[in-house]
């Protein structure tokens, strides 16, 4: 898995992605969508893996703030061929009650 | 009749310097190129700071006219060019000839539209003026006028370089005419969305704060952080900017009032001293704390008879500690390790009173002056949503409410934006778009004037883009899809809203050490534990059980290290309009008191046989200031006795808090 931009990810075809999110100052509270077709919660102690295998994948992550400031969530994305990346999504300064992101895994 | 003013300025700004008079006949078409230069004027008027509500909105509305005729034009000219295009080779000179004329055609019919209308003064509150045609004068003169609105045998010329870098006098009554561009545009009412407050406003008072004015706040935050970072894309669709945007669009296309009314605010802080302080309002004490440092100055008596001014710092180890390092306020909550979060429990608090020391009235920090030293632990707070007695709520809440709103997000996103695809082996990233065409454009628009922005007047432009959004040009299916995703948005929030209000109402046990340093008299030791919880829709009891001990037996026949023994409880019930004046807390309080022996006033005399039953009510009103973190309380106190006298009293106190959490935060609110 090769970062080529935020959030866009160049994986082998058949590549298994495994994604896990750490939360800091909230409840650990993510939400999973794959390519629209799958998904539900993500707890802390869990992670998401998926393969690659002939299209562009897309994983939406939704993530929810329990507090009014200082949540933050580092997702750790891994590739098992080889590659890493974290993208850290906080809440801001305004007291944002959610936020979400997508993520592309493209050959 | 001020709207009237207020357009008719605008018209003499456009109009004066082009040298235009109502009356005339049109006479030539506007081109691309002089649309684009009315906007890029439109612009500049709406990004000045200087302008005025009142101008800026019929600017905006005039300026989202231009841009419709603008797109317009450019569309339909632009796929008969294409078609001419592809089609070129296979066509007949005469077939080639008719398409050029429809395209001219179409470019006379749409400066038409734009001449012809005039708008009914008395039910629109705006001009009615017959429209002239404009000219664009450059700086050389009428000649090259002349030149910018020539045309050929077959009609206007298309934007020609000389008009192109022509600076052109606002087009004159192309503005007026840009007003009634068409008729259902005239009946269509100025865009009267509020506009959102400043964002560095939040900090004082965020409970004033919509949701809608929140994302536009953190989507003004993440631009501009994108552009102090070099390489990265000033708006990213695929992130939170984008997720910012959808919120944005359903608030004002929408309305809901979920988004646009503001939320409560806690009543849990404890920012003024405790009651045994000379001068104190508050009879009992709370269980919360301020992040940072709350600095209270409390004037007025409410126990003992000696008028005096307490200071009172409270404060969290942690945050002060960060606030030193010079850490922003939000930032200073990031660090989440167990031992941070202990230390989080605890707070300290140091009081001095001003009527001691060399010079009386006049706060030293000396230590004459330190008048109390106190600790204080949380051991239970129900009121941290990550407590255990929350799990299974958020559980449900995540499988429910929150798959639901990420289903319909990812269903919205996908009629709402596209992907142009890009290759892994080349490295090629995609690139989001939106399909809404007057959405994408209104995007291209707003990255450019961000990118052209000062780092100092982004959230300007920003909002002056927001404003612009082109929220009456979605697609249905936008639309559809919109108000599908906005109403799980709206279970989503008040979801998670009904698990905050349970944790607002949750338990706090606190225990609380105060060490009184007095003048001559003994010192003593107060422990205190406090208890709050809270019923009913927002209804706080707070409930303090304490004893005082004396820190060295006194002298003196049958002397005790027990002081005193005391029982207090608080029923606060906030009330108000947070959007307005601010929330308001009423309190209603009582107090019992144990004297186990004398008294022993802070003139350092002792005064025997004051033992007794001391019973204490209070009513007090806690008016807030808005946006400056400052707070009066008003108390109305009823005694039996006082400590020093035994006889019937009734006290009126005022006083002034600050709670420096909203201060800081103000001054430095990242």
């Amino acid at each position: 898995m090769i970062k080529i931009a935020k959030r866009q990810y160049h994986v082998q075809s058949g590549e298994s992605i495994t994604v896990s999110v750490q939360a800091t100052g909230t409840v650990h509270l993510v939400n999973s969508d794959l390519d629209g077709l799958d998904g539900g919660p993500l707890t802390a102690d869990e992670s998401l893996t998926f393969k690659v295998t002939n299209q562009t994948r897309t994983l939406t992550l939704l993530f929810t703030f329990s507090n009014n400031s200082g949540g933050e969530y580092e997702v750790t994305i891994k590739g098992d061929q080889g590659g890493e990346d974290t993208d850290t999504v906080d809440q801001g300064s305004f007291g944002i009650p959610a936020t979400s992101a997508e993520y592309r895994f493209q050959l | 009749m001020k709207s009237k003013v207020i357009s008719a300025l605008l018209i003499f700004v456009f109009i004066v310097p082009g040298g235009i008079a109502f009356g005339q006949e049109p006479q030539s078409e506007l081109s691309v190129a002089q649309l684009e230069a009315i906007i890029e004027k439109m612009e500049a008027v709406d990004r000045d700071p200087a302008t005025t509500p009142e101008v800026r909105k019929h600017n905006s509305q005039f300026l989202k006219e231009a841009r419709e005729r603008l797109h317009k034009l450019k569309g339909n000219v632009s796929s008969l060019q294409q078609y001419l295009t592809n089609f070129k080779a296979v066509l007949t000179p005469a077939q080639v000839q008719q398409v050029e004329a429809a395209i001219r055609n179409l470019q006379r019919d749409s400066s038409k539209t734009s001449t012809a209308i005039t708008r009914d003064a008395e039910s629109n509150g705006n001009l009615s003026a017959t429209v002239t045609e404009p000219v664009i004068e450059t700086n050389s003169g009428p000649a090259a006028a002349a030149v910018s609105n020539s045309t050929t045998a077959d009609g206007p010329a298309l934007a020609s370089p000389a008009v192109a870098t022509a600076q052109p006098s606002l087009p004159v009554s192309a503005s007026a005419a840009l007003m009634r561009t068409t008729p259902a545009s005239v009946n269509v009412p100025v865009q009267d969305f509020p506009d959102p407050q400043d964002c560095t406003a939040y900090a004082a008072s965020p409970a004033s704060f919509s949701l809608y004015e929140k994302y536009v706040c953190d989507l003004i935050q993440r631009t501009q952080s994108n552009k102090a970072t070099p390489g990265n894309k000033l708006i990213e669709l695929d992130g939170p900017q984008g997720f910012n945007l959808v919120v944005i669009l359903m608030a004002q296309k929408l309305r809901s009032t979920f988004l646009v009314d503001a939320e409560e605010t806690r009543v849990d802080k404890q920012v003024g001293g405790a009651s045994s302080n000379a001068g104190s309002t508050s009879l009992v004490i709370k269980g919360g704390t301020p992040a940072i440092l709350g600095l209270a100055v409390e004037n007025g008596a409410l126990e003992r008879e000696i008028d005096g001014t307490t200071l009172t710092f409270r404060g969290n180890p942690v945050g002060l500690i960060d606030a030193l390092r010079n850490k922003g306020f939000i930032s200073s909550f990031e660090d989440d390790s167990p031992s941070t979060r202990l230390l989080r429990k605890t707070s300290f608090a140091f009081s001095f009173d001003t009527s001691r020391g060399d010079e009386p009235g006049v706060f030293t920090a000396r230590k004459q002056q330190l008048s109390s030293v106190s600790g204080r632990i949380e051991f239970i707070n129900k009121r941290d949503p990550r407590h255990k007695s929350y799990r299974t709520d958020w559980e449900n809440f995540l499988a429910t409410n929150a798959q639901a709103f990420l289903g319909a997000l990812v269903q919205f996103k996908g009629v709402l934006s596209e992907v142009v695809p890009g290759t892994g082996v080349g490295a090629i990233p995609a690139q989001f778009r939106y399909k809404d065409q007057a959405l994408q454009d209104w995007l291209v628009r707003t990255d450019a004037a961000i990118a052209g922005a000062a780092p100092g007047n982004v959230e300007t432009v920003m909002k002056a883009q927001l404003a612009k959004l082109p929220i009456d040009e979605l697609s249905e299916a936008t639309i559809a899809s919109l108000t599908n995703v906005a109403r799980q948005f709206g279970v989503f929030i008040e979801g998670r809203q009904r698990i905050l209000d349970r944790v607002a109402k949750g338990t706090i046990a606190t225990f609380e050490y105060t060490n009184k340093r007095e003048v001559t008299a003994p010192d003593t030791s107060n422990f205190m534990g406090i208890y709050e919880t809270a019923f009913g829709k927002n209804v706080d009891f707070t409930f303090n059980g304490a004893l005082t001990l004396f820190n060295k037996l006194p002298s003196g026949p049958n002397a005790k290290r027990l002081r005193d023994f005391q029982f207090a409880g608080q029923l606060d019930f906030p009330f108000g309009d947070v959007n307005g004046a601010g929330q308001f807390v009423l309190s209603a309080s009582g107090k019992y008191e144990r004297l186990m022996q004398f008294a022993s006033p802070d003139t350092g005399a002792v005064l025997p046989d004051a033992e007794g039953d001391i019973a204490i009510g209070q009513v007090k009103l806690m008016i807030p200031i808005k946006g400056l973190g400052i707070r009066l309380p008003l108390s109305l106190t009823f005694a039996n006795r006082t400590e020093l006298i035994k006889e019937k009293e009734v006290r009126g106190n005022f006083g002034l808090t600050f709670d420096l959490d909203t201060l800081f935060a103000k001054f430095k609110p990242f």
